[in-house]
């Protein structure tokens, strides 16, 4: 980072006034204007391809305050990162800086609960959340980087692909970087971190600042389950999020604003509800609960179809991030959609998008011309491999798996659990034309192998944990119901409700769309 | 059954990713199939745990014992209430495995185990059950009473989600117990055993219901 002693006039006072926000004031309504739009303006101003300066340079303008700018450093790194294309070392500073901050707010935290103590910190949950969210991203590409290398730098051991050459040198020096660095991003230590705000933010009398980095640590460390493949971890790790852990208003706040719940936290930074959603999604699907998978993903999917249709999310910056994120959750209710065929498993709104978006592909997976893999390896989150490879048998021993083993192992899972759907499928179509029919006939009908085995089978694959307000239950995902007795199968099918209203509102809301496209129209005469 | 040791209880509590901790995890998972005695092993079933030293080989993976890794599938796959659960257990335990690991057997037979259960064939499943030699762990727990008689409810519950009724000689070829209908008649699932019929006791599965929702559910 450079050195910069010439500091713009603006610069020095939103450095003095964002010190100011976070130790003394800490009023939330100034700290959001400080946090969002300044920094933005400011960024676009004079650092739109250069770093903020060092924090040494901005010292003077916070009284040398050893939390604060650490604080700060984080947050002129997270620029530097997004304009830059990080080398080994930029990444592994990347680890020093969060390690520097966590380790500085931990040890205020035991400095005692006097609210009035200057040695406590307020940041707003967006912050908080963008700390923890950017920490588990740079883990993320950390993991990536590093099998890349040791997998690069395996090509050219004996029995690679290009044994006898020379690597080049940027192979070996990354090598040597990672090696001298082999405790940096270590996942037991990214763990702990979380671990530490987690336990320290749900502890009695924890100030506000402290909740809210529990919260979001929690989020944070739900997505880390899942990129890890533990999705049993990820969703039980979102379990401080309650309605019953209530965090009082800061104490900088407006007199109006009330105290709010975790859940009510999360779903106020909407880039946390939404990384938080996918990725609870993503862990009930591996884990065979679809009907709690469609339920997480189609209500948030339905508010944002409702955002992007409106336009209001237009003028949301990082819009971007967020479709794509829309765009996954699309692709998985396809696949748990047409896996379970049952009516209102999503609302209506979201069913069109996802016939509109998937509607070719889910025909030929019908057909029975493809399978659901390619639509869930868009879908599926980039997994990573958390341990460190044994870098000094890159270039003499090599890697027998592919830099994407990590990702494969879950891709295989999922179709591995996909495996027998058509058959299932094809099982359901014939149920549905009987009320009572003998097990022998049906057989003769499906012709299938051990016929009597796929009856088993399909009552109890759609056997699933759901979510409910009695706690988790066992319900099902088939819309038919059947059973056995004395050779006859008798099979319930869902009655069929007559849903008129949903004609009617669909067609009220295509005359609003198409008047509103109307009244945008100018016409001369 | 005993409860979860109070130094794994503080384990799990406290610094749970510490590699140190691997050969606590170690000993724990053993004892979870050695015998006390013919109706019981030393500890209960504790999935929890497991799956703590199956993530601690997955970040240490040079300390990786292929032989727990195994017996960490085979208890998931026999201690589950029904098949669907056993197999669903040992997929998510498998999502924290690598390919690598499992290709020397006893996995790959294990997973064609779990496959059979989850396609409720159970017959095929016994017998490759019983055909693993290559961990000993795996071969004391498929010869244990308490192993097999667990495997046994799991599948007798899985058939009452289908069956109202059914033949008596299908349901013991299914639990693979010969002549012996004992367990059947003793197990608080079965209404009771008619002829050569065995009548379930009425559940929400395997009875008419009373409407079914569009959105799926009874």
């Amino acid at each position: 980072m450079t050195v910069d002693d010439n500091l713009p006039g603006p610069l020095k006072d939103f450095i003095f006034d964002l010190h100011d926000s976070v130790r003394t004031s800490q009023i939330p309504s100034e700290q959001l204007v400080l946090y969002t739009a300044s920094f933005r303006n400011l960024t676009s101003k004079y650092f739109e391809k250069r770093p903020w300066p060092s924090p040494e340079a901005v010292s003077q303008e916070c009284g040398g305050d050893r939390v604060f700018l650490a604080i700060y450093r984080e947050l002129a790194q997270r620029h530097y990162h997004n304009i830059s294309r990080p080398s080994a070392r930029d990444r592994v500073q990347g680890w020093k800086v969060y390690v520097e901050l966590f380790e500085l707010l931990l040890a205020e935290a035991q400095g005692g609960d006097n609210p009035d103590d200057d040695s406590h910190f307020f940041l707003l949950p967006e912050w908080s959340f963008d700390i923890l969210h950017e920490f588990l991203y740079q883990f993320q590409g950390f993991c990536q980087f590093r099998t890349g290398v040791f997998y690069n730098a395996s090509k050219y051991a004996p029995g690679g692909t290009s044994a006898g050459k020379t690597p080049p040198a940027h192979i070996g020096e990354n090598l040597e970087i990672l090696k001298q660095n082999i405790d940096a991003w270590a996942v037991e230590k990214v763990m702990e971190y979380l671990d530490r705000f987690i336990k320290i933010g749900n502890s009695p009398n924890a100030p506000s600042a402290y909740q809210y980095l529990a919260i979001f640590a929690s989020v944070t460390l739900s997505r880390l389950e899942c990129l890890l493949g533990d999705y049993t971890s990820s969703l039980s790790a979102l379990s401080p999020i309650r309605a019953d852990f209530i965090i009082a208003p800061p104490r900088g706040s407006d007199p109006d604003v009330t105290e709010m719940s975790a859940e009510e936290v999360v779903d106020s930074v909407f880039a946390a509800k939404i990384s938080m959603t996918y990725h609870a999604g993503v862990s009930y699907l591996m884990l065979r609960r679809y009907k709690d998978a469609s339920k997480v993903l189609g209500d948030i999917c339905a508010t944002m179809g409702r955002g992007f249709k409106s336009g209001s999310y237009k003028k949301i910056t990082g819009i971007e991030q967020f479709t794509k994120l829309y765009d996954r959750m699309i692709a998985l209710l396809a696949i748990i959609t047409h896996a379970c065929p049952s009516y209102g498993l999503v609302d209506e709104s979201v069913a069109n998008t996802v016939r509109e978006k998937h509607g070719n592909q889910l025909s030929k997976i019908e057909a029975g011309e493809e399978g659901y893999e390619d639509l869930f390896i868009f879908a599926c989150p980039k997994f990573i491999n958390p341990s460190v490879p044994p870098y000094e048998d890159a270039l003499t021993v090599g890697s027998s798996v592919g830099h994407d083993a990590a990702y494969k192992l879950q891709v295989n899972h999922f179709m591995n659990e996909m495996s027998n759907q058509q058959t299932m499928m094809k099982l359901r179509s014939y149920m549905k034309l009987y009320t009572s029919i003998s097990m022998e006939k049906l057989g003769r009908l499906v012709m299938e192998e051990d016929f009597e085995s796929l009856l088993l089978s399909y009552k109890l694959k759609s056997r699933q944990i759901e979510n409910t307000d009695e706690g988790e239950v066992y319900g099902t995902v088939m819309d038919i119901h059947y059973f056995i007795k004395d050779g006859i199968i008798h099979v319930d099918e869902a009655e069929k409700q007559n849903r008129f209203e949903n004609y009617f509102l669909s067609q009220i809301s295509q005359s609003a769309d198409i008047m509103r496209d109307v009244e945008a129209l100018s016409v001369e005469v | 059954m005993p409860s979860r040791p109070s130094d794994i209880a503080s384990l799990l509590k406290g610094d749970r990713y510490n590699p140190d901790n691997i050969s606590k995890l170690e000993s724990y998972l053993v004892s979870q199939v050695q015998q006390a005695d013919a109706s019981a092993p030393v500890s209960a079933y504790d999935v929890d745990a497991n799956r703590t030293l199956i993530k601690l080989y997955q970040f240490f993976p040079l300390q990786t014992k292929v032989d727990y890794v195994v017996l960490v599938e085979a208890l998931a796959l026999v201690y589950g209430d029904d098949a669907n659960e056993g197999s669903r257990d040992f997929g998510a335990l498998g999502c924290l495995i690598k390919e690598s690991v499992k290709k020397e057997e006893p996995f790959p037979t294990l997973l064609r185990c779990t496959d059979l259960l989850d396609s409720c064939q159970f017959v095929d499943f016994w017998a490759s059950f019983h055909s693993i030699e290559e961990n000993s762990f795996v071969v004391a727990l498929s010869k244990s009473q308490h192993g097999q008689n667990a495997l046994r409810r799991s599948i007798l519950n899985t058939l009452s989600l289908t069956f109202k009724s059914t033949k008596l000689s299908f349901v013991l070829e299914q639990l693979d117990l010969g002549k012996d209908d004992t367990m059947i008649r003793n197990s608080a699932i079965v209404e009771k055993i008619d002829g050569d019929s065995v009548i379930f006791c009425d559940n929400i599965e395997n009875v008419k219901s009373n409407k079914v929702n569009q959105d799926g559910g009874i």
